[in-house]
């Protein structure tokens, strides 16, 4: 078995419980409430407010936040990682394999949430929900992959991976602005590309390239970072 | 042969220490679990000092996969690999260091076969520290076995099983062992050394080496130089040299006072150092190392 794979299997085996299903199915569900009662709420924006807001602003970073403390135990990820590297396999291989797994969960996740979003802000049938179910969970892909990553990125950090809380602050206060720091965080460039006020006026092209290059940086940088 | 070394090892609670460790049996003993814990943790590549390195041949341990497939540990803390039964989680554990083990006979060995077929998730701490021991002590390739605080499992892996395995592993390996208690190390053998507060204290460890080795005082002007040609060398079991306490002195152990004493001024000899002085080492009594 290599590195990666085992790395891999070590997160997969811990996010893996009798519950996990129940508690995922309950996120799905409460994404799913909270957009149907923005459409309850009224106005044409009630599917924006809905992903904007509830779905990628609050319900996906926090699903990320408590995926990776299950994932490493309410630890660091490399000091996860050392458990199986202990036994002669390589550490950064190891790494890169133990945060892809929270990274996938977290990508079906956006896919889904972004999906049910949808579906009960806009109401089914309706005019144009196929494309925009097509639109929202390809969005809602890359925001679970660019939390992902930088939550595998800032778990390094901080002595019980503390980094991950001050991450989601970060995105929260700096991401949620329009100035020149909230340019390398996620939350940012995820609402432009749902159709929100542009971060220095970048297309949706644009910042789908700065989500997507800042996401494989930090993912770089940490995998470079831990130990082999 | 093997040469494993904690080289001005800074950590918290620890330090500066440097220590190193050829094949034969080593007992680190002292009051603090917690340094103990950290200089095992460290020799084993399972996170890195502060300051300082762990070098196995010459390749650093954290950094190096190859390095740790040759260490067998048990930590402060173990959990098992990921697998369906623990059977399966020994065996996947002991074909990453090379090596095809059947995990029944490894839980048979150590007298846990009852664990076999549970699911490692569904194991206690002491459980899950007792399985590591059982796998550790089986991995007969490995040139370093770290055991950390092994007879805290007695209740489930007998004493006797431990120490009749470690001076087994110790005739082929380097095999390093830690306990709180100084009765433990003695019952051990082997070479001893009392961590205090971080540090080796040098003659505290006689009082457990005695009983298999003796020991000599040595003044020279090249005390350092020397200390590392005797770590090199087969005839010492155990060096000892501390160049802040005493830059001139240093302690060499071996099963012999005689051959100790050849070997030492053939090296001497041949290297072209000074001796200034040679004296037996009187071992302290128990009560006053304690």
């Amino acid at each position: 078995m290599s590195a990666w794979q085992l790395g891999a299997r070590l997160t997969t085996h811990r996010l893996r419980g009798e519950r996990t299903p129940l508690v995922l199915l309950a996120c799905v569900l409460l994404a799913a409430l909270v957009a149907y009662l923005e459409r309850r709420a009224g106005g044409s924006e009630a599917v924006n407010r809905a992903l904007e807001r509830d779905c990628f602003g609050i319900l996906l970073p926090l699903t990320g936040y408590f995926t990776f403390q299950r994932a490493t135990a309410g630890g660091r990820l490399d000091s996860t990682v050392r458990t199986v590297a202990r036994h002669g396999i390589s550490g950064r291989s190891a790494w890169l394999g133990a945060a892809l797994a929270p990274i996938v969960l977290l990508t079906l996740l956006g896919m889904t949430f972004a999906a049910a979003t949808v579906c009960f802000a806009r109401g089914v049938p309706s005019e144009g929900l196929a494309r925009d179910l097509w639109q929202s969970t390809g969005i809602g892909a890359f925001a679970g992959a660019a939390y992902g990553a930088w939550l595998a990125a800032s778990s390094d950090l901080g002595r019980f991976g503390s980094g991950r809380k001050w991450m989601l602050l970060l995105d929260l206060l700096l991401g949620s602005g329009s100035e020149t720091l909230g340019l390398p965080w996620p939350r940012s460039h995820i609402q432009n590309l749902l159709g929100a006020e542009p971060l220095a006026g970048f297309g949706q092209g644009t910042a789908f390239a700065v989500l997507l290059t800042s996401a494989l940086s930090v993912l770089l940088v940490a995998v470079r970072r831990a130990p082999d | 042969m093997t040469h494993l070394v904690l080289d001005d090892v800074v950590d918290d609670g620890l330090g500066p220490i440097s220590l190193r460790f050829r094949h034969g049996l080593f007992t680190l003993f002292g009051d603090s679990l917690t340094s103990l814990a950290g200089l095992v943790e460290i020799l084993a590549g399972v996170r890195r000092a502060r300051r300082g390195r762990a070098l196995l041949d010459g390749s650093e341990v954290s950094d190096d996969p190859n390095a740790r497939r040759r260490v067998a540990s048990l930590l402060p803390t173990e959990s098992l690999l990921p697998a369906r039964s623990v059977s399966d989680a020994l065996e996947l554990a002991a074909a990453l260091h090379g090596e095809t083990l059947s995990g029944s006979d490894v839980l048979e060995r150590a007298g846990l076969a009852r664990f076999g077929k549970l699911a490692p998730e569904h194991l206690g701490r002491l459980e899950q520290r007792a399985l590591s021991l059982a796998l550790a002590l089986s991995l007969e390739q490995s040139e370093v076995l770290l055991l950390h605080d092994p007879f805290a499992l007695h209740a489930l892996v007998p004493k006797m099983t431990t120490i009749a395995r470690c001076r087994e592993r110790a005739e082929h390996a380097c095999v390093v062992v830690t306990t709180p208690l100084l009765e433990e190390a003695i019952e051990l053998g082997g070479s001893a050394c009392r961590i205090e507060r971080g540090r080796p204290v040098p003659h505290a460890g006689l009082a457990a080496s005695r009983a298999l080795s003796v020991g000599l005082v040595v003044r020279s002007h090249d005390a350092e130089r020397l200390a590392e040609l005797c770590a090199a060398q087969p005839a010492f079991q155990y060096v000892l040299y501390d160049r802040e306490r005493s830059a001139r002195e240093l302690l060499v152990f071996g099963a012999d006072l005689g051959a100790l004493a050849q070997a030492l001024c053939g090296l001497a000899r041949k290297e072209e150092l000074s001796l200034d002085a040679l004296a037996p080492m009187v071992s302290p009594q128990l009560s006053g190392v304690v």
